[in-house]
């Protein structure tokens, strides 16, 4: 044990080492230089100022209700979102003096507590920032811990007393009520909410107002940790124990000598990190104790995310993610002799043998390795695959030595003398009924090698290179070859299975067999391809594939099949795969795994087979050239939370408009203008002039952010869900006015999606509305002044022309023609104007006094039309008969009364003859009617109204009688207008007209109009 | 549910305002929008809506002939006709063809909603121009038609009592009946009258038949 603490040193210094010299991206494996460390089990991931951190010492990690990770520094505050970190600014508040956090507690009402520099403690409502500093009696200016008691008070410590925030009141607690003194105290909120303090080597609890100590320890200084089953952890000088109150001490590891610890965390395993000051991060699992490397000594804050990854804030070497590793790669270091691998296998003893680019082999368990030397009586010569033999040992592929085989610590040696048709052996695959098949460097043959005998079979053409062999579930033998056969071989005969697939043929690289019976195909920069039942389907990018040049693949026995290619390993599902090949979905998920996972860039190879194994424990190996890599499927965690899903920001034209939360008082004063789009009170209003929309969106998933997935869609524009894929923005061109509502949602890495995504409703104003109803109105106006002119105009001509023209069918044709201008041009026209001004008033123009005039235009442009139309209806010759005239009296006089709220009572000739009429006896009398209901709406102030007409065979008789005022003596200018206007249209008719008339009595207007024939 | 529903109008920025109302509007839910009958003939029987929004005077095939066509292979489907003025004829023989209503063009987005509503349940009202149009059509019917084509003691007075011009409410009263029921014979009305023009094309066609006799 007196060893520990130096290796344990050492250890972190070479850790540090590696760290320092290379830690630019945000993941950075550690490759386990010093076995004692468990680099190898563990995942560290740093985020430093490289990557967004304004400053290395990182003071106070946490992660707030809605999912965001904040993190204090002494450069600032950061909230992350595992992308990106944002700033938030506290120099803004009064009494702040910088930006440098010292500590940050997040309470258990998920309110931030933020100890600034000199003192200032910032509590962080929603809406609100409190400051405590000096003049609310917080006169700390060094706080060296905090915890909160259950009564929602906020405790610090600072030097040697104590302080409580309460409300907002400010209060001190110390050796007045039975503080131990002249110790260093710690404070810690047990699971229950109970405050625990440590003063020096005193344990115990603050309660009733009193400091209530119940334990005295061996030595102090003492720190405190919550321990989920109840009570605390506790860690003295030399060791790490747990208690809980009315239970025993009980002791759990010794710590190495001179390890001071700060902060402590159980995470939901029940395992103890414990973060030091000066010797990093431990571990206590059971009574075990590891070291954890992470990217500085010091270690500053500890949290666990709710998808159980742990964070590590240190003084120096910036933020950490810690968490189990599930990829590796064995490299040099683990032993191989050299780096680029070409095959690699396990036999059934569980040996992992790999066969590497210059010719050695090299056999290894875990991650220890070494090369295969002559003393254990290898041969030498280049090996190029490697495969477990049935029955033990290995079968070895060589270039120049032909077949090998090892067994039982012996090799066996096969050649052409044996009958084997090559010295250079390029792939290996034993069957399941014991069949070896051999693909060689000839390029029309290959070899079975069965009951010690090689039998030839000839290939149906030549090949290029037989680089890949697969046995399907029903012993079917497969082959793909670098020039894009896929031969298939069965019953000593071989079929080129593909050869009637139309379209150029695509270089395979690998191949792999499914218990569902198909053949999966992995070309070099086409994809991959499923055979099966007779179908052929490929499968590319474009239906979401991770990348197009596929080397290798293996299923991890668990729905999962893994693909490394030019950009990497990444994992599909292998039913998505299947939906993709059938038609049933468009889009599958590709999960790539590579810097996140801590490895750096890989290159699988290809050329050989088998490339890539499934170990008997689930385990799966590559060849790469960086090493052997291994993946253990199960150990890549289930994660079923679903991510919180928000739009960031909304740009315009590359201002932004829109920020999420942008009323927290953590905003700087610029930033709290924009409208939030955390809770908008209004739907968001965009101008017209812009040429483009962003929006910024972000998923708070922290296990793998790389494979946080998006889609999108913005309804009004898109009709479908955009795959937006772990692009974390999406832009519009300009949008036409209207409403929209942008809608965005995202999964986890594993494929969970966040059900109710984000949605954002917003409107596009209209384009220069101001401009546009002036301009209808001035239009409006215009074709109001066309329509007069024309009706002018065309009843001049008209009657003109009834005088030149004496055939009247050339007459009504005239008119119809006429009508139908009328009817079909500026009806269509005023039509138009009526649905646009419609609109206009739908999408609520402001102000209110725009409203209005858009309404008196609307009111105007329907009057307008209603005139067109009793224009239209007197022109039109198929209006022309008795029937026609008497039913549109009669409704006009309904209707008009009708808006003027007066009652009507129409009296009309149920069956009138179907007799011709004249234009004008139709026109006039339709314009008498209207006069004389125009007079009794505006200046007899009568209830009702009878309008009736009769009709006799020498005459039609028209009488209008209302129960009004009547006309007096002398009636004023618009009513003497409108009674001669009257008189001059029956004169013109030359029919009688007669108004009778008593003050008070009401007045009867009647008009006789001869029939011609009678004239 | 919403009331599914079809535009057919042949003037672009017409039919494009139309669209912009409908597709906020609530209770209505719009499946399409075609420039002619043509269109609609290919698009509506896909889109199977409840309600076709027709314009009554289209290029090319009109629109009068087009719901003819509709209705054979949806006879379920309720027409209402869009038409700029009151033309009483285009608009009766609308209703002939299978139209349940009319509106005019110009009217408010309400007023249109509301319209789009009584055609779905049945008809829309029946303005006293039309009554006098529909009266006189029953009457010129020759001899004695089947009783599914006649029109009820019921329906013919309140048919009257439209085309004197009474309104609704005054017809319930009249008539002793709710202003309800006053709706249900006009739409009785409005499927006696499309009938009867259905089995006057046939009558039509028989008599034009030469020889068949």
């Amino acid at each position: 044990m007196s060893n520990w603490p130096r290796f344990f040193r050492a250890g972190i210094c070479a850790v540090y080492g590696v760290l320092i010299g290379g830690l630019a991206q945000p993941a950075r494996a550690l490759d386990g230089g010093d076995k004692n460390l468990s680099a190898n089990l563990w995942l560290t991931r740093t985020w430093q100022t490289d990557e967004g951190l304004p400053d290395n010492n990182v003071t106070g990690v946490a992660q707030t209700i809605d999912g965001h990770l904040w993190v204090a520094t002494l450069g600032g505050l950061m909230r992350f979102d595992g992308e990106r970190f944002e700033e938030f600014s506290t120099t803004h508040l009064p009494k702040v003096p910088n930006h440098v956090v010292r500590t940050m507690y997040l309470d258990r009402g998920g309110r931030l507590w933020l100890v600034m520099d000199r003192g200032a403690v910032i509590r962080v409502g929603e809406t609100t920032a409190r400051v405590f500093d000096a003049t609310n009696g917080f006169t700390y200016s060094r706080v060296t811990a905090v915890a909160e008691d259950n009564e929602a008070g906020v405790w610090f410590v600072y030097g040697n007393e104590v302080g409580r925030i309460r409300e907002d009141k400010v209060e001190r607690f110390g050796a007045k009520e039975g503080l131990p003194a002249g110790g260093i105290i710690w404070l810690a909120t047990d699971g229950q909410g109970q405050l625990w303090f440590a003063c020096g080597s005193q344990v115990g609890i603050f309660r009733a107002g009193r400091w209530q100590t119940l334990l005295t320890l061996d030595s102090g200084p003492v720190r405190l940790a919550a321990a989920r089953a109840g009570g605390m952890w506790i860690c003295t000088a030399t060791r790490v124990l747990k208690f809980a109150e009315g239970g025993e001490l009980k002791e759990f590891a010794k710590l190495p000598e001179q390890v001071t610890v700060q902060v402590m965390l159980e995470d939901h395993t029940g395992a103890l990190w414990i973060g030091t000051g000066a010797d990093g991060l431990l571990r206590l699992e059971g009574k075990e104790l590891e070291h954890i490397a992470v990217s500085h000594p010091e270690i500053t804050a500890l949290t666990e995310d709710r998808e159980g990854n742990l964070w590590v804030g240190t003084a120096g070497g910036g933020l950490n993610l810690v968490r189990p590793r599930a990829m590796d790669l064995i490299g040099t270091k683990a032993g191989l002799p050299f780096e680029s691998v070409r095959s690699v296998c396990q036999d059934a003893e569980g040996w992992i043998w790999a066969a590497l680019q210059n010719g050695s082999l090299a056999r290894g368990r875990g991650s220890e390795w070494k090369a295969v030397s002559s003393a254990e009586g290898w041969p030498g010569g280049n090996a190029s695959c490697v495969a477990p033999a049935r029955g033990g040992g290995v079968w070895i592929g060589t270039r120049g030595r032909g077949l090998l085989r090892w067994q039982a610590g012996k090799f066996q040696e096969w050649g052409q003398r044996e009958g084997l048709g090559s010295q250079n052996v390029r792939s290996l695959l034993q069957a399941a009924n014991g069949d070896l098949w051999i693909a060689t460097d000839l390029p029309s043959r290959m070899w079975l090698f069965k009951d010690g005998e090689f039998h030839e079979l000839k290939l149906p053409a030549r090949v290029r290179a037989i680089r890949a062999l697969a046995e399907g579930v029903d012993g079917t033998i497969w082959a793909g070859t670098s020039d894009g056969q896929i031969l298939r071989i069965q019953g000593g005969t071989v079929v080129n299975e593909l050869a009637a697939q139309k379209g150029p043929p695509f270089s395979v690289r690998c191949l792999l067999t499914t218990a569902d019976g198909s053949l999966w195909i992995g070309y070099a920069g086409s994809g991959i391809a499923r055979w099966h039942g007779g179908q052929y389907s490929r499968i590319t990018t474009a239906q979401g594939l991770y990348g197009d040049y596929v080397s290798q693949m293996l299923s991890d026995g668990q729905g999962g099949l893994w693909l490394t290619g030019n950009h990497g390993l990444f994992q599909v599902r292998l039913e998505e795969l299947v939906d993709v090949a059938e038609g049933r979905s468009p889009h599958l998920r590709s999960s790539a795994y590579g810097r996140g996972e801590g490895l750096p860039s890989l290159e699988p190879v290809y050329d050989n087979s088998p490339t890539a194994w499934r170990g008997n424990d689930g385990q799966l190996w590559f060849s790469t050239r960086k090493g052997v890599l291994t993946v253990q499927p199960d150990k890549i965690r289930d994660n079923p939370i679903p991510p919180a899903v928000f739009v960031k920001e909304v740009k315009v034209d590359d201002h932004r408009v829109a920020l999420y939360e942008s009323q927290s008082p953590l905003r700087a004063p610029g930033e709290s203008k924009l409208m939030d789009l955390h809770a908008p009170g209004e739907p968001l209003q965009l101008p017209p002039q812009h040429a483009k929309i962003e929006f910024t969106f972000t998923a708070l998933s922290f296990n793998s952010p790389e494979n946080v997935q998006f889609r999108c869609r913005l309804k009004g524009f898109d009709t479908e869900w955009i795959e937006a894929g772990t692009q974390r923005s999406a832009k519009y061109p300009r949008l036409p006015a209207g409403r929209y509502e942008f809608e965005v949602t995202a999964c986890n890495e594993a494929g969970v999606w966040n059900k109710t995504g984000f949605h954002l409703p917003f409107v596009v104003r209209p384009f220069f509305w101001q401009t546009w109803w002036f301009g209808a109105l001035l239009v409006m106006t215009f074709t109001a002044a066309v329509i007069a002119a024309v009706r002018y105009l065309s009843f001049r001509r008209l009657r003109q022309r009834m005088r030149l023209l004496e055939q009247q069918a050339v007459l009504d044709k005239e008119r119809a023609r006429i009508a139908k201008d009328l009817h079909d041009d500026l009806g269509a026209r005023m039509t138009q104007m009526t649905l646009v001004l419609e609109l206009a008033l739908q999408q609520r123009p402001e102000p209110d006094a725009v409203i209005g005039t858009v309404q008196d235009g609307l009111l105007a442009a329907r009057e307008a039309i209603k005139s067109l139309d009793a224009a239209v209806w007197a022109v039109n010759p198929i209006n022309n008969t008795l029937p026609e005239l008497v039913a549109y009296i009669g409704q006009f006089g309904m209707e008009f009364l009708q808006q003027a709220n007066i009652r009507c009572a129409l009296d009309l000739p149920d069956h009138p003859p179907e007799r011709p009429v004249s234009a004008e006896l139709r026109h006039s009398l339709f314009l008498i009617v209207k006069e004389a209901l125009n007079n009794v709406v505006r200046h007899a102030q009568a209830s009702e109204v009878r309008l009736q007409i009769s009709i006799t065979a020498t005459a039609l008789d028209l009488l209008i009688t209302d129960n009004g005022r009547g006309i007096e003596r002398k009636p004023d200018d618009t009513l003497a207008n409108g009674l001669r206007n009257m008189r001059q249209r029956a004169d013109e008719l030359n029919a009688q007209f007669q108004i009778e008339s008593a003050p008070g009595a009401g007045t009867k207007i009647s008009v006789r109009y001869f029939w011609p024939s009678f004239n | 549910m919403p009331i599914t529903v079809s535009i057919v109008e042949d003037d672009r920025k017409t039919r494009e305002s139309m669209v912009a109302l409908l597709r906020y509007a609530s209770g209505v839910r719009l499946l399409g929008a075609h420039p002619s009958s043509e269109a609609a003939l290919v698009n509506v029987p896909a889109e199977q809506p409840e309600v076709v929004l027709m314009d009554i005077n289209l290029p090319g095939m009109s629109g009068i002939d087009c719901i003819a066509k509709l209705k054979t292979q949806m006879p379920g489907l309720r027409v209402l006709m869009l038409t700029t003025y009151e033309d009483s004829h285009l608009i009766f023989n609308s209703l002939r063809a299978g139209a349940s209503g009319y509106i005019l063009k110009n009217k408010s987005s309400a007023e249109l909603l509301a319209a789009i509503q009584q055609v779905h349940e049945g008809g829309a009202p029946m303005s006293m121009r039309i009554a006098r149009k529909v009266v006189a059509f029953f009457n010129q019917l020759p001899g004695p038609a089947p009783e599914a084509e006649r029109l009820s003691e019921r329906e013919a007075q309140v048919l009257a009592a439209l085309a004197k011009g009474l309104l609704y409410k005054e017809i319930g009263n009249q008539l002793k009946i709710s202003e309800n029921t006053v709706r249900t014979y006009i739409k009785r009305i409005y499927e006696k009258l499309h009938v009867n023009s259905r089995t006057e094309a046939v009558a039509k066609f028989r008599v034009n038949l030469p020889g068949e006799d």
